[in-house]
């Protein structure tokens, strides 16, 4: 073998190190991407705003919220009109009182641990009545935002 | 000997990367129930955040920034703001609803409705509550920097359902990082206590074993261990830092101190809470038809 063979053989080798380095650095690199989105991506995603109606006093909703166990999680609503008075309850699946929100205002917030996946989320018009130059509007009638 | 290396790296990053999958699995897995049992922490901060939302945001000014949080009385009549409409905009503090701030950008958020997209140009003195003497300027570039938030009193309303959420998510999310002290006249600030020991009649206690206290007659001081100790606080005053300026408290002014605790996790995520479905789609339908 030549000296120039022998040249072309090292080199040779040398760019199959390199590709397989290469090839192994795309690979870790796809696999950090794919960690950072599952760590960051779906963590930091939009968080789940709902819309909901209750039409009377007394009336409520109820609504089921498949959490993922280990966090606190804040639910809170808010009603689209300041006057109306909406109570925020929230259970576990037992339906044991986790956390509650009631008395006057038109937005309610609870905080609680997770220790399960689900949770029913109960949303109660207890009052509040629009002023008398709004006339076709019952009491304890409004939309309200939920938010977790 | 390069292939068996380069192989030895591969499985080395897919065992982290299993690790670091597996963390949500062991989460999960400790965190199985006493069923209906909250941790008392989860009962603290629904009540300081139910004050928030119900009484301080409507009795004082509340600013948001980096990991610090304060209320009490915006000084400063008028900011001066370069718009990106072009332009700058003197407007009078009595006008705006909110500011929100993200690096380099202010949205201003007007009592009238109308929001404007610029830059803040002034410096914000607030007067904190509890003691119209202390004071605190917050300059522009640091709220720009700190992705700020303020709300004038009153004003929640004003902002949008994903506004209203943001702030309740890092206004909750405080307690990771600072200390919160809720006060007689619902007002609340949150940074660094920086008193070291606390007195509950005779006994003494490190900051680091206190989980929170409750002051009043008589006052609660809940240990880190979850013990419960019942009495008269006799530390006369209580100092939070904001770095660099701190201020100083009397204790009688305060209502309640919850301390910093890491271990509270809030959850981030959508994809967390990813099914909220309505429990029985018939009831309280609208017949309005209102979105």
């Amino acid at each position: 073998m030549g000296f120039k063979q022998m040249f072309v053989a090292t080199n040779s080798r040398r760019e199959g190190t390199i590709l397989m380095k290469a090839r192994l650095f795309i690979i870790l690199l796809v696999g950090f991407l794919i960690v950072i989105i599952f760590v960051t991506g779906f963590s930091q995603g939009t968080r789940t705003l709902e819309r909901g109606y209750l039409a009377f006093i007394n009336d409520y909703n109820e609504w089921t919220a498949t959490v993922h166990p280990g966090f606190f999680y804040s639910v809170w609503i808010r009603a689209d009109d300041i006057w109306v008075d909406f109570d925020l309850y929230v259970y576990d699946q037992a339906r044991n009182l986790v956390c509650s929100s009631v008395g006057h205002g038109s937005i309610e917030i609870c905080v609680f641990y997770a220790w399960d996946s689900v949770y029913h989320i109960k949303v109660v018009s207890v009052g509040g009545c629009p002023p008398p130059s709004i006339k076709e509007r019952p009491c304890g009638e409004g939309w309200y935002t939920l938010g977790i | 000997m390069t292939r068996v290396k380069g192989i030895t790296k591969y499985i080395t990053v897919l065992m982290l990367v299993s690790a670091l999958l597996a963390i949500n699995s062991f989460q999960a897995g400790f965190s199985q129930p006493p069923t209906g049992i909250q941790p008392q922490i989860a009962e603290s901060l629904s009540y300081i955040a139910q004050l928030l939302v119900k009484q301080t945001v409507i009795k004082f000014d509340t600013v948001l920034y980096q990991n610090r949080f304060v209320t009490g009385k915006l000084l400063t009549p008028e900011l001066v703001f370069r718009l990106d409409a072009g332009g700058g905009r003197l407007l009078k503090t009595s006008e705006i609803a909110a500011l929100i701030f993200e690096t380099g950008k202010v949205q201003i958020v007007l009592q009238s409705g109308e929001r404007l997209l610029g830059q803040l140009l002034t410096d914000v003195e607030i007067a904190l509550v509890g003691h119209e003497d202390l004071r605190m300027t917050l300059a522009h570039d640091v709220m720009h920097i700190g992705a700020g938030i303020v709300v004038l009193s009153g004003q929640l309303q004003s902002l949008t359902n994903v506004e209203l959420q943001g702030l309740l998510a890092r206004f909750l999310n405080l307690i990771t990082f600072s200390d919160m002290m809720v006060f007689q006249n619902d007002g609340i600030v949150a940074g660094k206590v920086t008193n070291q020991v606390f007195q509950i009649d005779e006994f003494y206690f490190n900051k680091e074993d206190i989980a929170e206290i409750i002051f009043g007659t008589p006052s609660q001081l809940r240990e880190r261990s979850g013990r419960v100790r019942i009495g008269t606080i006799r530390t006369p005053t209580v100092t939070i830092e904001f770095s660099p300026t701190s201020f100083t408290f009397p204790t009688q002014a305060l209502a309640r101190i919850l301390f910093t605790d890491r271990t509270v996790t809030f959850s981030r995520a959508a994809a967390l809470a990813e099914r909220l479905l309505p429990g029985d789609p018939t009831e309280g339908q609208n017949p309005r038809g209102r979105p």
